[in-house]
């Protein structure tokens, strides 16, 4: 007993990941490092651009969302980058509200999220691969009524009705996805199973389609995995903010990727907040490079190198010449 | 000269290979295990657990705990039970036991006779103990993400990543009992001429049951603490309760599922404890 005791400990100890917190040096800039590749990129560009350009030593804090955002409302973290606002709407709106966090910027407009995703070769199929189309007509969510389009996407727990693969639990899309397949008039032909974890779900889409098999579920871009496979969403009405305030019957709006520092954060580097605030990224740019890291199979801080030497047009639009300058000259014996 | 000179050991590489040529190639083969798995799971869960009615799967246990154990035990799991139920947490209580009974049931009909196989042969022994030190030290993540390329989202992958966790005890007390059996018993038994399958069952395995159930035990305990990390891959049930609540920092919800765990852990072990103990007065 002792010891499932002690195991069920640890293992709520490393779900809640402690943040580590030091204090003195006050040249050090903690950084969040977020555990999805295009976050983990852009905190390696910005590790790079801080400590060549302006001086700083900077600490990169890995971590899951909840756990580093309570970091950043404490002051344990500086800078919170990228953070998915709508997918912590309430923890967001809290610690602005309280004025323990500012916001310095909003990455892109252009990011998606769907929780109907399938392989293209569902429709098309892929003659390449020996991949006949199995569901041709399929364009709407309404087509997914289709006993065939049920019958294809079949929950193997319950194989009257069909599996749509939600995303990890306690995101925002999990109430999202619930809903939408209610208002669509999905829930009599639908069974919907969560994720548990965005590992999870990348590997239950990544097995479905090396198997050449059929996939619907809930995805999101950038991501690495929507540019190195062949994706297309379902139709969904077009975004409309009443119908989505009433019962999410359309399709996402983009999401605000933000970037927040704490309180005193201004007061400790005026100069890298002013950064923070020019900074923008394109879900194109950010899918290029998350293509890059995973062909090469090389860590963010490679991949943040290979960006700083070949996309000079972007990252120095944030920065002033000078300090582009200095990381230009850095980057180049890298 | 201090640093580590670069060798470049491509293990993950070949790990890699292997995984892709096992999707690849054994499709059929994973395809039979988790039909094998999933039927009786979705049996228990659907069509027992959670199809009779609450008041009868507490008088089932309480009449269990009451017979095997003794009444405190049997008044233990009907508070606690009705406790886990008071809290709204049933469904996901059952759903969770049902993964554990499956994961049970398959780790002592693969454990048992390897642990048998290991006490009548000393190179078999010697073969599996390094195996088995990785199946229980290697982190479970490390197994959780190919387990969804060979087993799909869900209850299946669950119990075969609770399965790898929880052999090893069912194979090592097995293993441990029966070469505890004193010699001169054997000895004596071997005198009355008994052959070597009369030897193990009659002789054997009874005087090995208080230990093969403390390997259940074990496996119970195993199988309850991967309950959490298995909700990962999208496993129903109290796991994924903890994890929801830890992901959106509700520490009440996830306690509250945490402690529905304790007191199925409770449960179970004082009743297989008690079975264990039973074993040796036998």
């Amino acid at each position: 007993m002792r010891k499932i005791c002690l195991v069920l400990l640890a293992v709520m100890l490393s779900l809640s990941i402690v943040v580590t917190s030091c204090d003195g040096e006050k040249e050090t800039i903690k950084l969040s490092e977020l555990n999805w590749g295009s976050a983990q990129f852009q905190s390696a560009v910005a590790k790079i651009i801080i400590e060549e350009g302006y001086g700083y030593d900077v600490e990169l804090v890995p971590g899951e969302t909840i756990p580093l955002f309570q970091g950043l409302r404490d002051g344990d973290i500086d800078v919170f980058l990228e953070g998915w606002m709508e997918n912590q709407q309430e923890a967001y709106d809290a610690a602005i509200a309280a004025g323990d966090i500012v916001n310095l910027s909003f990455i892109n407009d252009d990011n998606w999220q769907s929780g109907f995703v399938i392989p293209t070769y569902v429709i098309e199929g892929d003659t390449a691969r020996g991949i006949d189309p199995m569901l041709p007509d399929l364009e709407t969510v309404d087509d997914l009524k289709d006993p065939e389009c049920v019958a294809t996407f079949a929950d193997p727990e319950d194989p009257s009705k069909g599996l749509i693969v939600n995303g990890p639990v306690g995101w925002e899309c999990e109430i999202v996805l619930n809903e939408q397949v209610v208002t669509y008039g999905l829930a009599d032909y639908y069974n919907v199973m969560n994720a548990g974890s965005s590992t999870a779900l990348f590997a239950s889409l990544k097995g479905a389609y090396d198997a050449g098999e059929p996939w619907i579920g809930y995805l999101w871009g950038p991501t690495w995995i929507a540019g190195a496979l062949d994706l297309t969403l379902v139709e969904e009405p077009p975004y409309d903010e009443d119908v989505w305030n009433e019962d999410h019957g359309c399709g996402w709006p983009s999401v605000h990727l933000f970037i927040a520092a704490h309180k005193d954060f201004e007061d400790k580097a005026a100069d890298v907040a002013d950064m923070f605030r020019e900074w923008e990224m394109s879900t194109a740019t950010l899918d290029e490079v998350l293509a890059y890291m995973q062909d090469t199979e090389g860590e963010p801080i490679d991949a943040a190198i290979w960006f700083l030497k070949n996309r000079e047009s972007i990252w120095t639009e944030f920065v002033p010449d000078d300090i582009a300058d200095k990381v230009r000259d850095a980057v180049a014996d890298m | 000269m201090w640093d580590f000179p670069e060798l470049n050991f491509p293990i993950g590489e070949w790990v890699n290979r292997a995984v892709a040529w096992l999707t690849d190639n054994l499709e059929a083969f994973f395809d039979v295990i988790t039909t094998a798995i999933r039927e009786p799971l979705v049996w228990i869960k659907n069509d027992v657990l959670l199809w009779l009615p609450w008041w009868v799967v507490i008088i089932i246990v309480a009449a269990i705990a009451w017979k095997i154990a003794n009444w405190k035990v049997a008044l233990l799991a009907v508070l606690g039970l009705f406790f886990i139920g008071a809290m709204g947490r049933w469904d996901d209580t059952m759903t969770t036991i049902a993964i554990m009974v499956t994961s049970v049931i398959v780790s002592v009909i693969i454990g048992v006779p390897l642990g048998i196989i290991s006490a009548k042969s000393d190179r078999f022994e010697a073969f599996q103990r390094p195996i088995l030190d990785m199946m229980q030290t290697m982190p479970a993540f490390v197994y959780l993400v190919p387990a969804v390329f060979f087993f799909g989202l869900g209850l299946v992958p669950a119990v075969v990543a609770t399965c790898i966790y929880a052999i090893p005890p069912a194979i090592r007390l097995t293993n441990l009992g029966i070469r505890q059996v004193s010699p001169e018993v054997v000895e004596a038994g071997r005198s009355f001429g008994t052959t070597g399958m009369q030897l193990l069952l009659k002789i054997q395995l009874p005087l090995a049951l208080p230990n093969i159930m403390a390997g259940v035990n074990q496996t119970i305990m195993m199988a309850l603490a991967m309950v959490v990390l298995c909700s990962m891959i999208g496993a129903a049930g109290l796991g994924l309760e903890v994890l929801r609540g830890m992901n959106n920092l509700d520490v009440g919800r996830g306690f509250e599922a945490g402690i529905s765990i304790v007191i199925v852990a409770i449960i179970l072990d004082r009743i297989t404890a008690a079975l264990g103990k039973k074993g040796t007065t036998a």
